[in-house]
């Protein structure tokens, strides 16, 4: 059988050639091959990209500015948090310089590591902070640890 | 720090000469973390604006026929929701460009999607359903009835502002819910961070702070404590406070001597409480 | 054969190949040409979505599942596991909150014993409620117990687990 013609022989004479209605397409796959063709469709970005951002040079102008303004906001931000970590972290090693001298005993203490059965772990009841609160914004049913 | 080294060696030997030991306290630095995200700044909101409608100006075009099969219920609601734009015809005039049709998009433009709800926005109710829920309103004290078991109820976010914050209730752990939060008590008619004596110099800072914190407050706080390192120290005529840093992560702080007031305070808010405020300002948090 | 480098204009870019159901993709993956500076991101379509916690927290965000929002029946905050010290969470019935609770809830007065309204329920009474049940269980046990027989013994089911040590002790008695 032809898919796409069929040649007509009669008497061996002149051939006549009959176009039938097309069965085999290009267009139409199996469905498992349809699907994985499917799944790749939505990681490629023929026919679904967008223009591309032709901005005039005001508009330019203006994103750098808004960039250039972000990024001197954004570092001011991080020179103060490391100003105050800078500043947390010399207390902190003035504090046990300071405690070493006074009290050999309680810088022992504070320099030795929680065992495994004591409770210093990481809490698993802390949580991070949501974008709106919860119905009971704090929790005040507390058991006692046994 | 070289001063602060120097300070320490001298006082070892002038300690061994006059034998005068300095009394030790543990002062607890007790927070409650945020529990909302913090607050953004006007630029900050701005900018992030920018930045989504930039984001969605070159979004690709939403895949429908990966997320909604064909002939299925979910792509008919699709449908209804969504509507194709109107096809490219050579014998109109387009005035705004050419459309670059693509996929039922506009490829010169941000595309919107209205994902379909398992509720019907108000506009989307027929008038009688509307009269219902406002007689059930009337009975409900002018209150909309929600039914909580419904799990397909429309998501209504809580307030970011909370009851607390209205009343302008400092003593409530549930004000200003983006902020850390700090614990002060009155001792004195002066407020200060809640301070413990080191009366036989044996028991480690960390451990006399939290048995300070049960003594002051009770046992149903739930503490998370930092670490056993001091974070700050504090001297004065002979005195040494050693500053631990303490989270309270549930639970409630209840006074035992109901004489003692008690405030839970932001950094801003603590500037005006402490008077030696601007020595240990580094050791707060910022948010 | 050879494997010779032909050039060929019209490719068709990874094309697949049929073998019997599978369908195998060709490993040579023929790429469109990307001048330099020319590449753009991939920013796949989101959806601004909200999602709501099991305590009625709501968190923002972006994603690409075509849903605005999402609602959680069990997570973290309401999960015996991740609050060991709460007292108010209920421990006797995990699915409470979930499938098996409602079902429970509906058809509670084909039980025999309708289960009190959750509106008007304290926490002195839902303990009365529970301790009742669990009575009501062991009641049960004992029963079965009775019926069975004073010396029946409840069969071990699953098989034994291999143990080593046994194993070696049997082993050194041979």
């Amino acid at each position: 059988m032809f898919s796409k013609s069929t040649i007509l022989n009669t008497n061996n004479t002149f051939k006549v050639l009959v176009r039938y209605k097309r069965t085999k397409g290009s267009g139409e796959v199996n469905a498992a091959t349809q699907k994985i063709v499917n799944q790749l469709s939505v990681l490629s970005a023929s026919r679904k990209q967008p223009k591309l951002l032709n901005l005039c040079n005001e508009d330019l102008i203006k994103h750098k500015t808004i960039m250039n303004a972000w990024n001197l906001f954004k570092s001011k931000k991080n020179l103060k948090r490391e100003e105050q970590l800078r500043k947390q972290y010399e207390s902190m090693k003035n504090a046990m310089e300071d405690l070493k001298n006074t009290n050999k005993h309680l810088y022992k203490l504070a320099n030795s590591k929680p065992n495994k059965k004591e409770v210093d772990l990481f809490p698993i009841e802390m949580r991070i902070p949501t974008d709106y609160p919860p119905t009971i914004p704090w929790i005040y049913s507390y058991k006692p640890r046994k | 720090m070289n001063k602060h080294l120097s300070n320490g060696i001298l006082r070892k030997y002038s300690q061994s000469t006059t034998n005068n030991i300095p009394k030790i306290s543990s002062t607890l630095i007790l927070s409650r973390l945020p529990v909302i995200t913090t607050e953004l700044s006007k630029f900050e909101k701005l900018f992030y604006k920018y930045q989504e409608e930039l984001w969605r100006r070159l979004m690709w075009t939403f895949p429908k026929w990966f997320y909604f099969n064909q002939g299925t219920l979910a792509e008919l609601r699709y449908k209804q929701l969504n509507k194709g734009s109107m096809s490219y015809d050579p014998k109109i005039l387009y005035p705004r460009g050419i459309p670059d049709l693509k996929q039922g998009r506009d490829r010169r433009f941000r595309q919107y999607i209205k994902a379909p709800k398992p509720y019907k926005e108000i506009d989307e109710l027929s008038q009688e359903q509307i009269k219902e829920i406002e007689e059930q309103k009337l009975k409900n004290n002018g209150e909309e009835l929600i039914n909580k078991d419904d799990l397909t109820r429309k998501i209504i976010p809580n307030q970011r502002v909370t009851k607390a914050d209205l009343n302008k209730d400092d003593k409530s752990l549930e004000r200003r819910l983006e902020r850390t939060l700090y614990l002060i008590i009155k001792v004195n008619d002066s407020w200060i961070l809640p301070t413990f004596e080191n009366e036989k110099n044996s028991t480690s800072l960390h451990e006399l702070a939290e048995s300070g914190l049960y003594k002051i407050g009770g046992d149903k706080i739930n503490y998370y404590n930092v670490s056993r390192i001091p974070c700050h120290v504090k001297e004065s005529n002979n005195n040494k406070e050693y500053f631990i840093k303490s989270h309270i992560l549930s639970g409630i702080y209840e006074p035992q001597d109901k004489k003692n007031d008690y405030k839970w305070l932001t950094k801003e808010e603590l500037k005006t409480y402490l008077p030696n405020f601007n020595e240990i300002e580094h050791l707060f948090s910022e948010v | 054969m050879l494997n010779q480098w032909v050039p060929i204009r019209n490719f068709i870019r990874n094309k697949a190949t049929i073998v019997g159901d599978e369908v195998r993709l060709s490993n040579r993956r023929v790429m469109k040409k990307i001048q330099m500076g020319k590449a753009r991101p991939a920013i796949f379509y989101q959806f601004d979505q909200f999602i709501e916690l099991s305590d009625g927290s709501v968190i923002k965000r972006k994603s690409q599942i075509p849903k605005d929002e999402l609602r959680m029946i069990n997570d973290q905050r309401n999960s015996i596991k991740w609050n060991p010290h709460r007292s108010d969470l209920d421990t006797s019935d995990l699915t409470a909150a979930g499938k098996i609770g409602k079902f429970k809830a509906k058809f509670a007065q084909f039980e025999g014993e309708q289960v009190a309204n959750q509106k008007d329920s304290t926490p002195e009474s839902q303990e009365a409620l529970r301790s009742k049940e669990k009575e009501r269980a062991r009641q049960k046990d004992k029963e079965l117990v009775e019926m069975m027989g004073e010396d029946a013994v409840e069969i071990v089911g699953g098989g034994n687990l291999y143990d080593k040590k046994a194993e070696t002790k049997r082993r050194k008695g041979k």
